[in-house]
């Protein structure tokens, strides 16, 4: 690639990842706050929901995304029962090893 | 109520781990591809976009499409505006307002559901968003230098990420029953 062409790489990428997050920005906030207020919270329980799901899409029938969704279960539980972000990750992950490791 | 650095530097463990190692990944695959660390580091800082950088690396040679590239980031990107539209008025006015929509990704969103958004501070939101962004440039530059690439490593990436959103989800679900 010409140093031109690289530079061209790079701008197209930037735009092209900057357009869609600044979009917000040219639409009346103000406007859309009102619609969102009510359910501003709900509404971002559906977008993390939509994430987790967009990340375990590539999910089967198989041994490990069988032990994949259940450190997460156990991550979920200790998240919400103790609050305790990195401890849940921690075993979470303690475990996924653990059950990769004996598979 | 402005959180210290040590609190939000400790919530932000997990992203750091996931982002050097994916970072890692990109960086290790876009130097195998003949790109540089300086050009990683651009990249990185500018777009800051996972799955749009993995996706250019498939464009980055000679004559490639300007049109399908920026089409393709375009609509990888487009859960953003969501988002954005999420946030936008959480974030407080300005610049730095702008820099928070620009480094806005999955994993700055799902963190921002760790904090009371409402009680965030301007500098609270820049050091949460600013170390995210750190974390991803220095990934994606120490990859490109070191140059190895490690499936188990990637594949435990996206693992982590899933405990992680996991672990938001807990905690709206929990904050919401509290509230």
């Amino acid at each position: 690639m010409s140093d031109y062409e690289k530079v061209k790489f790079v701008l197209v990428l930037m735009v092209g990842s900057q357009i869609t997050r600044l979009f917000p920005l040219l639409v009346n906030s103000q406007r859309v706050n009102r619609i969102l207020s009510r359910n501003k919270e709900t509404l971002g329980l559906l977008v993390t929901i939509s994430v987790l799901l967009y990340m375990l899409k590539n999910l089967a029938f198989e041994m490990e995304s069988l032990i994949i969704i259940s450190s997460a279960v156990m991550t979920f539980l200790i998240q919400y029962l103790f609050g305790m972000l990195l401890i849940s990750l921690l075993a979470g992950s303690l475990v996924y090893f653990f059950s990769i490791g004996i598979l | 109520m402005s959180l210290g650095f040590k609190e939000i530097f400790i919530k932000s463990a997990p992203i750091a781990l996931s982002y050097l190692i994916l970072g890692g990944a990109f960086g290790a695959i876009f130097a195998s591809k003949g790109g540089t660390p300086i050009e990683a580091f651009f990249i990185s800082l500018s777009c800051y976009a996972g799955a749009a950088q993995f996706l250019a690396i498939e464009f980055y040679k000679a004559d490639f499409s300007a049109w399908l590239l920026f089409a393709s980031v375009c609509i990888i990107n487009l859960r953003h505006i969501i988002y954005g539209l999420n946030l936008i008025s959480y974030f407080p006015r300005g610049i730095v307002r702008i820099y928070l929509l620009s480094s806005l990704t999955d994993e700055s969103f799902g963190i921002s559901g760790l904090y009371d958004k409402e009680k965030l501070t301007k500098k609270n939101w820049m050091l949460i968003f600013g170390l995210n962004h750190f974390y991803w440039v220095f990934g994606c530059v120490l990859g490109s230098i070191l140059n190895s690439q490690s499936d188990s490593f990637n594949r435990y990436a996206n693992v982590l990420l899933v405990f992680f959103f996991t672990s938001v989800l807990a905690n709206i679900i929990r904050t919401k029953r509290t509230a």
